[in-house]
């Protein structure tokens, strides 16, 4: 029989965060506008110290400071957040295959946001898209907990039921909108659903960051719960953990970070899927090392991603949510292949 | 420690009434019955998974009234069988049992390795969990559930749920043999619903047979396993023998 083989934690964890760390400095020098690492590095440090070290031209250093920097925080931080959440749903559904929009909140935000491209005035949509997005994914993530509530608890197949009948309606009305939208509408909607960062600012960067810190929190405290419940509902009670507020909290989590991700991004899939069972191969499947892992891993891929995706067709842009897949699946087939050998 | 007053089961299409009923520490106590008796039913309602209406009693203490990591030291609950298919080593299924307790990081190693010995899995430690026969994986869970009440500062009591459906004979009569050593030598309280009357003639200290949802009988596995009783509540013409060690055995 053979025993398992794992990567140590620190050196998974050290290495992802070194990664990150150079990911966040190309992210910082790369785009239509090519500029030198250590300048732009120096660019932020002097926006926040009020020094003059940089020796980029004002054009530029406005490039790094109020293009480049918002964008690589939102792209570590939806990417973090959305891995995470991916990884607690994975936990709550005791599946390695759910994803984070299981609950629906990704289908409810995509027809909020659709519903503001397609009746908001352009000027406004700044604002009311990602709004519209946010409540409509978070509604519907209530309601289909509200659906799956019944007198002895959560029954957490008719969630995921809910939740794809939900998706199902959520899908066809975004068709209708589709079908009726003039064709720059259209191409907006079409975008808006293949994810973008292109819209990061301070204020997106700001409330990403502190959802990012308190949802993060909130997964690390109920860790060694959620590890429990993979056991099953009825052996996690038996272990004293409450099953009930636990499902409760982590869907109110998950509805939290993926619809501020989607409010602030747009729709970006894979993320959330892959990172955790990545992650869960190479260091194993307990929580409270999975999930600050997964977080350094899901934003590593979307920082990556976003990279790639201002690189490849400059000056133009690929939709992030379409990279992520084209970066993550190979990586995935790599990783699935290797267990497979492994027996 | 455990002790049933009128109990009746809320929850219809099946009715449970338990008039009076009690097990003690010390005591392997199996639940007997056919197929839709109420063995399981009630070992679930013990385990605090069903509604009911009376008085159940832990230790004295009203079972919803126990806090729920509190009762989870002195309550646990080997199951029949577990949806557990994530990629833990056996070890890390171990120490899914100190979630109630409060351990550090090296008191829960050594823990971990001292039930693991107890349940005569300790050479499983760093394997795949999922790729464990059935009998291993249920040596493992009974580790956890060691783990679990190691902490008990009363004696704890452990239900066991058919634990024995899965394994071939060999590992049957190893877990059961280990189940009865913990309640002689370290005070364990054991209730187990068991479909095979020679394991429970063998390892029960005590029994109780249910019918339909009552308590219809409750003595030493011995006297209650008489052959008009196996020909009455499981309509088997049964024959009682007794073999080379001098223990009953039903054919």
């Amino acid at each position: 029989m053979k025993t398992l083989v794992r990567l140590p934690l620190t050196t998974t964890a050290l290495a992802l965060a070194a990664l990150l760390v150079f990911g966040c400095l190309a992210s910082m020098s790369s785009g239509a506008l090519s500029l030198p690492l250590w300048d732009s590095l120096l660019a932020v440090l002097d926006n926040i110290l009020g020094s003059s070290r940089s020796s980029l031209a004002a054009h530029e250093q406005a490039v790094v400071w109020e293009l480049r920097l918002p964008r690589t925080l939102l792209a570590v931080l939806v990417g973090a957040m959305l891995a995470q959440c991916g990884a607690a749903m994975q936990g709550l559904f005791r599946n390695p295959l759910a994803d984070p929009g299981i609950i629906g909140v990704s289908s409810g935000a995509a027809v909020g946001a659709v519903l503001a491209i397609y009746f908001s005035p352009v000027a406004a949509s700044w604002w009311t898209v990602p709004l519209s997005a946010f409540a409509a994914g978070f509604a519907c993530s209530l309601l289909i907990y509200r659906l799956a509530r019944a007198s002895l608890g959560t029954s957490v197949l008719v969630l995921l039921l809910a939740g794809i009948a939900i998706s199902a309606l959520a899908g066809s009305l975004i068709g209708l909108i589709s079908y009726v939208a003039d064709d720059s509408r259209l191409r907006d909607l079409t975008l808006w659903q293949m994810g973008s960062l292109a819209a990061a600012d301070s204020t997106r960067v700001w409330l990403a960051l502190v959802v990012a810190v308190a949802i993060a929190w909130r997964f690390q405290y109920r860790a060694a719960a959620l590890n429990a419940l993979l056991l099953g509902e009825a052996e996690a009670r038996h272990l004293g953990i409450h099953v009930e507020s636990l499902k409760r909290e982590l869907i109110l989590l998950v509805a939290l970070g993926v619809g501020l991700s989607v409010a602030c991004a747009g729709v970006i899939g894979f993320v959330g899927l892959v990172v955790p069972h990545m992650v869960r191969t190479l260091s194993g499947p307990d929580h409270r090392s999975l999930l600050p892992l997964a977080g350094l891993g899901g934003a590593l891929l979307l920082l990556l991603a976003d990279i790639v995706s201002r690189l490849v067709i400059q000056p133009a842009e690929l939709p992030v949510g379409m990279v992520t897949a084209l970066l993550g699946a190979p990586f995935f087939i790599v990783l699935l292949l290797q267990q497979k050998e492994r027996g | 420690m455990l002790q049933l007053e009128q109990v009746e089961l809320l929850r219809s299409g099946f009715s449970l009434r338990i008039d009076s009923w009690a097990t003690h520490a010390r005591e392997f106590h199996a639940l007997l019955g056919c197929n839709g008796a109420g063995k399981s039913t009630l070992l679930r309602l013990v385990a605090g998974e069903m509604p009911y209406r009376g008085k159940v009693t832990l230790h004295g203490q009203d079972l919803g009234a126990w806090n729920s990591e509190e009762r989870a030291r002195h309550l646990a609950v080997l199951p029949q069988s577990s949806q557990l298919n994530f990629g833990f080593t056996a070890e890390e299924v171990v120490a899914l049992g100190a979630t109630p307790l409060r351990l550090a990081w090296r008191e829960q190693n050594d823990a971990v390795r001292r039930v693991m010995e107890l349940a005569q899995c300790a050479r499983l430690r760093g394997q795949a969990y999922p790729r464990l026969s059935g009998g291993e994986k249920q040596r493992v869970h009974l580790a956890r559930c060691l783990l679990q009440l190691s902490q008990a500062e009363r004696a704890p009591l452990l239900l066991l749920d058919e634990p024995t459906s899965a394994q071939d004979l060999g590992q049957q009569h190893t877990l059961l043999g280990r189940v009865r050593e913990l309640c002689e030598i370290q005070g364990y309280g054991v209730v187990a619903v068991l479909h095979d009357l020679n394991q429970a003639l063998r390892y029960a200290h005590r029994a109780s047979l249910l019918d339909a949802g009552r308590l219809v009988g409750e003595d030493s596995p011995d006297a209650l396993l008489t052959p008009e009783r196996v020909q009455v509540f499981w309509g088997y013409p049964a024959q009682r023998v007794t073999n080379q060690r001098g223990e009953a055995v039903l054919v």
